[in-house]
């Protein structure tokens, strides 16, 4: 078990292609909650629903000890998904709604934009595309056999 | 090591003498093209220079500094000496040097006289007593201030530009103000005998007194006012103050002094490159007498102004400048009268003829005189209206050729389109900015190197930055240029996509594409973003009306139709079930009370005659609307770019005035319109009389009810610009007025920028109110069976959104806050407030007293 969640932390944050996720459901995996190992460094991940809950290119909120992180699932056109965990506090509106934003791309970063006054984040980094101040923090999140985890360390070192 | 020592002056070592508008210009333009230069400045008055075309507006609020074209600090960044008060005592012209009155000396290499000119004040006895005044300088005005503290009524000697001008400063003043001119009419020079009769008659409604034909033979001692004007015909003027604005004489005392050659009635005699008879000295603006004429207006003063500078930097070069005249017309604007005059106004010129229009109910006179041949436009003189001041200019100045019936340019349309001369009829060698003579050729190679608006052709190019009389055409010409070239770059909606809205309906509807990823695929680039994806999804929805929350659409939806709600501050919803014309049963307006009691919403009628309910968690919002649906009600879509309400007042039914059946003819019309999503919201209206108490003419469609059917008004808005509808069409039946209806809204759906409201479209339509009427009336583009198919198309096709949602339970579970626990939003908090809940303010929610929380 802990082997192939190792491989996939080798990856960069958040980022599954198709075809290791169909790797992982041939492995028969059904975890629920993978213990910490604080010498290998790895975090503490709880899964959170299952992929089916995640609409294509929309966002979802999970509680994980009374902190919201909103999840969004990026599905292209050729298939390819991408799936980001990021705080689901909007620091300048100051409400709980990161989640409901729209999802685009600014010069090709992906963004996630606030639902109450429009300003963009990287999904990547966190970072406030319209004040140096502001940033969402970064989680982990990685999909397996069809479910979703996410980690509550801040991932925001992980991202590539 | 020998040392050389340069001991004569730099070999451009230039001295100005006179720091006016035009002794400024010569200043700026030579700095610019000679940073070396070592210019210096003798200003004969107190301070630098300063805006004198705009001299009135210091009476209608602008101060010294506003009027201020320079500071000293600007003239030392620039690295020119100045000296204010330094009126030149001397001119030692073999020894180029010159002496100021405190005996100071200046050395030069090239002399460059900008002195300008002085009022003439009629030899009329009486004409130096103290309240007798003149207006050139910030000086005089502060004269005339003073002056017009002690006086009650102000008289204006000269009825000439300059004097209609000082005219309108003694009016701001505040005083009773008369003008007294010597000629049978005022503006003798730029206007003919009816312009000038119009304007009097325009200047007189205004409250100024114009006296004609009036020689001023004595000023003495008044009875009733200060002083008394005694006229050569016996009659007399009492006055406070008397402004003499009787023409202006150049200032060449200095030149003529030191033997320069004059002109016989005075002024300094220059060759096309404004030299005097001294090969050193150069003499530019009022002073300078070109081919026995004097200019006195600032643009060909300012032509003055770039010739010399170029002769002095290059001598008489094959590409030096030269000046060769200047056109003396002129458009401005007195005392709210618009005055506009080019060329040969009075019709000298042999053989030609003219055309003449005058509107005495409107108060407006136009002539146009053209040559024999009536192929060129020689001058035009226009009172009350200088709307075809530019198109005129343009085919006096250019000699194009005229349209084959001249009269039409100043003849009010009939509804035909207006010959207007398009900017690009002009060549590129069309003056467009007099004053810093700018071409088109200037503004094309402007956009060319960058400046893609308006205001940045404006900052490079310095055109409209004079007397601005240009800026409607320069804008013209600039929007045409830069249609040609930059359409998309204006018009892109996004970086995703290279198209405007319009085109992207095009695409949608001729490609029938139906998704978004096949759209960004096929027609733009990368992931999309919160404009174009809300802008295709509303496409989508005015083209196929999908349910807007299908899998393929969810993801474009924006803030509010996303949870079909509102969202408020805190993250909560508002809830407005459809009231159709306003129109609600007791058994409705019960079931809203209690839901809102049930779920503790906040409550409110909003302007659209229907309830609103405030303060929803997105987890109740599926049993709040299961409620309601099972009640009877509807969404109301108060969170889409769609048509909102059509609010209506009580006709025919119960009013002793109204003439229809308003409220049904508005639920009829809701009922049929519902759904209907569009580049921005729509809001109908419909009055049961002429009374208009639903203000329908505020509303995208407006209808009043007439006698014999309903009058249809469009484009009305509220919002930040209120704008009234256009009277559209009158008397209409109900299926006429939905046939004009259906194909109005499909035609805004169709071309509207995103985010256009109707006013806004209106006002941007080539053609406007007459183009529209084409278009639906006489079906001019051949679309309207198209434009109500899909129309039509819409109404057949609608389904409630909420009720499809609480029907399907996949679409009801994504209605939650979280997606892995039922506990609630804990940052929502409300206080009490009137009875009600509202969010908790920031303070409230850190402090003991709260309400409720969860």
């Amino acid at each position: 078990m802990t082997n192939a969640l190792t491989k996939h932390q080798q990856n960069d944050s958040g980022t599954i292609e198709a075809d290791s996720m169909t790797n992982i459901a041939k492995t028969q995996l059904c975890i629920s909650q993978v213990s910490t190992n604080e010498m290998d460094g790895e975090q503490s991940m709880q899964r959170v629903c299952e992929l089916s809950d995640l609409a294509p290119n929309s966002g979802v909120c999970a509680l994980i000890n009374d902190v919201q992180i909103a999840i969004f699932q990026l599905v292209n056109n050729k298939g390819h998904t991408s799936i980001y965990a990021l705080s689901n506090w909007d620091p300048i509106g100051k409400a709980n709604v990161m989640y409901r934003g729209l999802i685009g791309s600014i010069s090709d970063e992906p963004v996630i934009c606030s639902p109450l006054y429009k300003q963009h984040y990287s999904l990547k980094t966190g970072r406030c595309f319209e004040s140096e101040e502001m940033h969402l923090s970064v989680y982990r999140c990685v999909v397996e056999n069809q479910q979703v985890f996410v980690g509550l360390a801040d991932a925001a070192t992980f991202a590539a | 090591m020998a040392k050389s020592i340069i001991s004569s002056v730099p070999k451009d070592n230039i001295v100005v003498i006179g720091n006016g508008m035009v002794g400024h210009h010569f200043v700026q333009q030579l700095r610019a093209q000679s940073p070396d230069a070592s210019i210096r400045v003798l200003s004969g008055e107190p301070r630098l220079a300063y805006d004198r075309v705009h001299l009135s507006e210091f009476f209608s609020g602008k101060t010294a500094d506003d009027l201020a074209m320079t500071t000293p600090a600007e003239y030392t960044l620039l690295n020119v000496s100045f000296h204010t008060e330094a009126w030149v005592k001397a001119i030692d012209k073999v020894s180029k040097i010159v002496t100021i009155k405190t005996g100071q000396q200046f050395c030069y290499d090239k002399l460059v006289l900008a002195t300008g000119s002085y009022p003439f004040v009629p030899p009329i006895p009486g004409n130096q007593q103290q309240h007798c005044l003149v207006y050139r300088t910030i000086e005089d005005l502060y004269d005339i201030q003073a002056s017009a503290q002690v006086s009650k009524i102000g008289v204006v000697v000269g009825g000439g530009l300059l004097g209609l001008e000082a005219a309108n400063a003694l009016k701001e003043a505040g005083l009773e103000t008369h003008v007294v001119e010597f000629a049978p009419q005022l503006m003798a020079v730029q206007l003919d005998t009816s312009g000038g009769r119009l304007l009097r008659d325009k200047i007189s409604a205004l409250g100024v007194e114009v006296h004609t034909q009036k020689a001023t033979q004595e000023i003495v001692a008044g009875d009733n006012c200060r002083y008394r004007m005694n006229f050569a015909d016996g009659t007399f003027l009492e006055t406070d103050m008397i402004l003499f604005s009787a023409g202006i004489r150049p200032s060449d005392s200095l030149a003529k002094a030191h033997d320069l050659a004059m002109g016989e009635r005075g002024g300094i005699v220059i060759d096309d490159y404004c030299l005097t008879s001294d090969k050193n000295i150069y003499a530019v603006g009022e002073c300078a007498l070109w081919q026995q004429r004097i200019f006195g207006l600032v643009a060909p003063g300012y032509t003055m102004a770039r010739a010399a500078v170029s002769h002095i930097l290059n001598g008489g070069s094959d590409k030096t400048l030269k000046f060769e005249g200047a056109d003396m017309s002129t458009k401005l604007k007195l005392m709210g009268v618009e005055v506009g005059s080019i060329g040969d106004a009075h019709a000298k010129t042999l053989n030609a003829l003219s055309y003449t229009y005058e509107n005495q109910p409107l108060g407006v006179y136009k002539k146009v005189v053209v040559d024999g041949t009536q192929t060129k436009l020689l001058g035009a003189v226009l009172v009350g209206d200088t709307s075809d001041y530019d198109t005129l200019l343009q085919y006096a100045l250019n000699a194009i050729d005229l349209p084959e019936f001249p009269e039409s340019l100043i003849l009010p349309s009939t509804g035909d389109a207006l010959p207007a001369l398009g900017a690009d009829a002009l060549p590129m060698t069309a003056t467009i900015c007099s004053c810093h003579n700018v071409s088109k050729g200037d503004i094309v190679a402007a956009i060319d190197q960058g400046s893609y608006t308006l205001s940045s052709v404006k900052s490079c190019t310095k055109a409209s930055s004079g007397c601005g009389g240009c800026a409607a055409l320069l804008k013209k010409v600039v929007d045409t240029e830069l249609g040609k070239r930059g359409v998309e770059v204006k018009k892109d909606v996004c970086e995703h996509f290279a198209h405007s809205r319009q085109e992207l309906f095009h695409i949608v509807k001729v490609e029938g594409i139906t998704s978004f990823d096949v759209l960004i695929e096929q027609h733009g680039k990368g992931l999309g973003c919160e404009i174009c994806k809300p802008l295709s999804a509303s496409i989508f929805a005015s083209v196929y009306n999908d349910f807007i929350l299908q899998k393929e659409h969810l993801g474009l939806q924006d803030t509010n139709d996303i949870f079909l709600g509102n969202m408020q501050k805190d993250g909560t919803y508002s809830v407005v079930p459809r009231v159709p014309g306003g129109e609600i049963t007791p058994e409705k307006l019960i079931l809203l009370g209690e839901v809102a009691r049930d779920y503790r919403l906040y409550t409110k009628i909003t302007g659209g005659q229907r309830v609103d309910l405030f303060g929803a968690r997105v987890e109740d919002l599926p049993d709040i609307w299961e409620r309601l649906v099972a009640g009877g009600f509807e969404t109301g879509h108060a969170y889409a770019k769609s048509l909102r309400t059509v609010k209506s007042c009580v006709g025919s039914t119960w009013c002793r005035f109204g003439v229809q059946d308003s409220v049904a003819q508005a639920i009829d019309l809701e009922n049929r319109y519902k759904g209907l999503r569009a580049p921005h919201k729509i809001k109908f209206g419909v009055s049961g009389c002429t009374r208009e108490c639903a203000e329908a003419q505020s509303k995208d469609i407006g209808i009043i009810a007439t006698e014999n059917g309903w009058n249809l008004y469009v484009c009305g808005n509220g919002g930040m610009k209120p704008r009234h509808g256009d009277l559209f069409a009158i008397d209409l039946d109900t299926k006429t007025l939905v046939k004009y209806i259906d194909r109005i809204l499909s035609f805004y759906i169709k071309t509207a920028d995103r985010l256009q409201r109707t006013s806004v479209w209106m006002d941007n339509m080539e053609g406007g109110l007459g183009y529209l009427q084409d278009v639906v009336i006489n079906d001019a583009l051949g679309i309207g069976s198209e434009l109500e198919a899909q129309m039509q198309n819409i109404v057949d096709t609608y389904q409630c959104e909420w009720k499809t949602t609480i029907e399907n339970p996949e679409l009801r579970k994504r209605f939650r806050q979280f997606v892995n626990s039922n506990q609630k939003d804990n940052n929502i908090t409300f206080v009490q407030e009137r009875g009600q809940i509202r969010p908790a303010t920031e303070e409230e929610k850190n402090t003991i007293n709260i309400v409720e929380r969860v």
